[in-house]
């Protein structure tokens, strides 16, 4: 099966559910992903202060803002992988730090912008994503082989399963990288960048793959995504400007509160089009 | 390795293994090549009275003293050496994720050559010296030397967390070790001679208790090594991912550390420094076969007691009877080893 | 009255002749090669003398010299009075500064010493002389008597060199009864041994031992220690801070020598006399004899 064949299996079930739906599903229970009054930074310099956000299972709500503005730090606190300043994170409920290492691995599953050079092959690579359910004896069960194969047929990449990384593109690498995160089958996803180095198709591949996790599978999944228009598919928005915080909500609470301008501080226009939103650079002269 | 290969992580779901074989392959040709060595070792001495397979099979009373007390315990010596240094170079370039890496990188040669020099001149220097020395010996001195050394690494570096720290703390200790053991070689440059020795390795005098001291320690060092093997697939991922993934970092760290500390000391108390060994055996097998860590931290050990085997062949047998240093035999190899490498990667560019 | 005059006159001549002959003879220049084929003219006999080599020192001091050193290295003891000139550093680092504010004449020195070149930058002259073997104790003798206008002396003193020498080595023969018993003398724990090509081999040659490292192997080669046990010596020389582990090597302890306790361990001091040659080669090669006879099966 060519990996075109892979991905026109994938897209087939889900063609039905590709409307948009811009309220999320209503939340009966803690939510999966929360945060209360965060403040971080790298040494001296404070990044992020007084954050508050709560996620819920089953959406996917993108992380946007310019350049430095902490989308990765914030990912990176929520994941427990930067220590915090103030306030506390929890995960389903209790505080992050209350789960024990496997536990939280088992809930909460990352994917790093940018990923160690290895010389692992593909399926060693996505086999690590097991690791908090078969730990350091790698003793594969049939479900641990299961999940494995889902996330590979899921990304496309199980026609290179053998081959190691240094051998594959940049392109394709990277679905072996999100082929490890949804291995995991972790409740909660926080991805950043997960689109680098993917060609549009791939890309779209993977935002439908995101949608149906968040709306099939329950999961919540964070991303960080610099690119408008494919962090427009999402289920609700986190802006980050600057400052701070701009809002978190859907995507309709984000428009009209222009909170894009207001992180970018210039003007940032977004028209609706088919039923989809996207990003209209505008190529005259600019600003507020 | 008793377990079917799929249990190991290796080949996808679905998909046949391919990877197994290889490295089952690359492990009989070790094996066997070390069985080779072993043969040629008992064969190969001062003089061409021991070529013989009739004087093999039934040696007279002197015959069999240098057969089985001194050129077998010598062999074997030297394969768990090697052995040693192999595991301890694998997990070395495992640890701090770089290619270059070699057991020493903790400042442990400076710090056995400290040891070693300074025992050496308190046996010139008074009796009470003397004694001391007698009791833990030259061995002793280098393992002691050793271990201080990588404790002063971990000190200066604060922890085991940061392996930038402890990469550059293992810089600064060698040098100053180094320093320290020159000062005092200038005031009795007539331990020189036998600083050199050590220097450049040496595996003359491996009896049976250094034979089975060293595997002892190969055993010990070799079991947690395979089972934390997979921690070190997934920290070549990226720190952050491995830890995302439930692994404790502090708790591989300091574990694999302690593997190294205890390997490498171990081995230059006994056979000297001898370089490349830790370099190349890594090096050779990830060529030859391997991907993963465990297959590295596996097959890296058979590769280097078979190298280190072979080279104290080499120099038993190039100036006979005379002897060539170890280390010289492996720096020629290993550096023309490093050669072909160049050579390689500038004929692919 | 004119006869009186006459035989005035040739004594006069005769007083001449004998004070210009003198003249002559001590306004010729005095040229001696060194070591590093080197012609250094002497003018004049050398009066301050600086050594930078134990052996040299010794060699000064045995042609009664003594009084012309004003410094040596730091590693001369012997004779105890040049203890109390003042030093001049080591081997390899002697000090430069402290040679030239002391004027020296003459600098006496090895063929290794680097010092040479600059010493001869700054106007001083200096003479190589390497003593290695046991041949060239006889020639460093010689030469340094002829600088020094002692040759009479050095002949002297090479004739009691070898006299004793000679003496010494018949003697040991006699003790043990002319046996010669195979001998493993080692200068390092690597190991590394003292072959028949070395100064300690001829020395031991002299005594009638038998080397079991041969002239073919080199001066000081490094043994695989399997050649040692292969050929059984019966006594061995040591240091005396190696001679306790001698059993402990692996297949050393099936040796006659250390089986039957035949080893002769030798103290740093006796050490310094039977590395470097000099004119006290006799007390060296005396050392070695006593132990030789006492423990030779």
């Amino acid at each position: 099966m060519s990996d075109k064949g892979i991905a026109n299996a994938a897209r087939a079930p889900q063609q039905a559910q590709l409307q948009l739906q811009t309220e999320p599903p209503a939340q009966t229970q803690a939510p999966a992903l929360a945060c209360r009054a965060l403040s971080v930074g790298y040494g001296r310099r404070t990044v992020l202060e007084g954050v508050s956000l709560d996620l819920a299972a089953g959406s996917w709500t993108a992380i946007v803002g310019p350049n430095g503005s902490g989308k990765s730090t914030l990912l990176r606190a929520l994941a427990g992988l930067l220590p915090l300043r103030r306030g506390m994170v929890s995960l389903q409920g209790r505080a992050l730090g209350s789960w024990s290492r496997r536990e939280r691995a088992r809930r909460l599953a990352w994917l790093a912008q940018s990923s160690g050079a290895t010389n692992l092959t593909a399926s060693e690579v996505v086999g690590l994503g097991r690791f908090a359910h078969s730990g350091w004896l790698a003793h594969r069960k049939s479900e641990d082989d299961a999940a494995m194969r889902r996330a590979m047929l899921a990304t496309g990449s199980l026609s290179w399963a053998a081959r190691r990384l240094s051998t594959l593109s940049g392109g394709e690498r990277q679905r072996v990288y999100l082929a490890r995160v949804l291995a995991v089958e972790a409740p909660v996803l926080l991805l950043d960048e997960p689109t680098t180095h993917l060609d549009p198709p791939h890309q779209e591949d993977i935002a439908r793959l995101l949608r149906s996790q968040a709306r099939l599978g329950g999961v919540c999944v964070l991303s960080a995504i610099h690119d408008l228009s494919m962090a427009l598919t999402a289920d609700r928005l986190i802006v980050l400007g600057s400052d701070g915080l701009v809002g978190h909500g859907t995507i309709r609470e984000a428009l009209d509160g222009d909170w894009l301008s207001a992180a970018f501080r210039t003007r940032v226009s977004i028209v609706e089009h088919a039923g989809v939103y996207l990003w209209r650079p505008a190529l005259e002269a600019p600003s507020l | 390795m008793s377990a079917p290969p799929a249990s190991l992580g290796l080949g996808a779901p679905g998909v046949e293994s391919r990877v197994s074989s290889p490295m089952l392959l690359w492990l009989a040709g070790c094996l066997a090549i070390t069985m080779l060595l072993t043969g040629a070792s008992l064969i190969v001495g001062t003089s061409s009275i021991g070529t013989s397979v009739g004087w093999l099979l039934a040696p007279d009373a002197q015959g069999s003293v240098i057969l089985w007390q001194i050129r077998l315990p010598r062999t074997v010596g030297a394969w768990f050496a090697g052995a040693l240094l192999g595991l301890a170079g694998a997990v070395a370039q495992g640890v701090f994720r770089n290619r270059l890496a070699d057991p020493y990188l903790l400042g442990t040669a400076s710090g056995a050559a400290l040891g070693v020099t300074i025992s050496l001149l308190a046996a010139d220097t008074s009796i009470a010296g003397l004694a001391w020395m007698g009791k833990i010996g030259i061995t002793g001195a280098a393992c002691i030397g050793a271990c201080a050394a990588i404790a002063l690494t971990i000190m200066l570096s604060r922890g085991v967390l940061q392996t930038a720290n402890l990469l550059l703390a293992g810089i600064v200790v060698a040098f100053l070790l180094s320093a320290v053991t020159s000062l005092l070689l200038l005031t009795k440059p007539e331990i020189w001679r036998a600083m050199q020795v050590f220097l450049l390795g040496s595996t003359g005098y491996l009896s049976w208790t250094s034979a089975t001291l060293l595997g002892i320690v190969f055993c010990v060092c070799i079991v947690p090594a395979a089972l934390l093997a997979r921690g070190l697939d997934a920290l070549s991922l990226g720190e952050d991912t491995a830890q995302s993934l439930g692994l404790s970092l502090p708790m591989l760290r300091l574990t694999l550390l302690g593997v190294l500390s205890l390997a490498t000391a171990t081995a230059v108390g006994q056979v000297g420094i001898v370089g490349f060994v830790g370099l190349v055996a890594p090096h050779l097998v990830r060529e030859t076969v391997t991907v993963n860590h465990r297959q590295l931290l596996i097959g890296a050990p058979l590769c280097g007691g078979a190298l280190l085997q072979a080279a104290d062949l080499v120099s038993r047998w190039i100036i006979r009877p005379a002897e060539l240093p170890v280390g010289a035999v492996t720096a020629c190899v290993g550096g023309a080893y490093l050669v072909f490498l160049l050579w390689r990667r500038s004929r692919d560019e | 009255m004119f006869g009186g005059t006459r035989w005035a006159a040739v004594l006069a001549l005769g007083i001449v002749w004998i004070c210009g002959a003198q003249a002559a003879r001590a306004g010729g220049v005095n040229v001696q090669r060194d070591d590093l084929q080197r012609d250094v003219a002497f003018e004049r006999e050398p009066k301050r003398i600086i050594t930078l080599l134990p052996s040299l020192t010794e060699t000064v001091c045995a042609l009664g010299a003594c009084d012309r050193l004003v410094a040596t290295d730091r590693y001369s003891q012997w004779p105890p009075q040049v203890g109390l000139l003042p030093k001049a550093g080591g081997l390899d680092d002697a000090e430069v500064e402290l040679i030239v504010a002391l004027k020296p004449d003459l600098v006496l020195l090895s063929r290794s010493q680097r010092i040479g070149n600059r010493l001869a930058e700054l106007g001083i002259t200096s003479f190589a002389l390497q003593t290695d073997r046991f041949s060239d104790i006889a020639h460093t003798v010689t030469t340094i008597g002829a600088i020094l206008g002692l040759s009479r002396e050095a002949a002297q003193l090479n004739e009691t060199i070898a006299a004793s020498v000679h003496e010494i080595g018949a003697q040991a023969l006699d003790r043990r009864h002319g046996s010669r018993p195979t001998v493993y003398f080692e200068v390092d724990r690597a190991p590394y041994a003292a072959g028949a090509a070395s100064f300690i081999g001829e020395l031991l040659a002299r005594l009638g031992a038998r080397n079991i490292v041969g002239a073919d192997l080199g001066a000081f080669p490094k043994l695989n220690p399997e050649y040692v046990v292969r050929n059984n010596p019966d006594v061995i020389f040591i240091s005396r801070a190696d001679a306790p582990g001698l059993a402990e090597r692996p297949g050393w302890d099936q040796i006659r020598a250390v089986k039957e306790g035949r080893v002769c361990s030798i103290a740093p001091d006796v050490n310094d006399e039977i590395v470097r040659p000099g004119p006290r080669v006799a007390d060296g090669m005396r050392a070695i004899g006593e132990c030789l006879s006492r423990l030779s099966p």
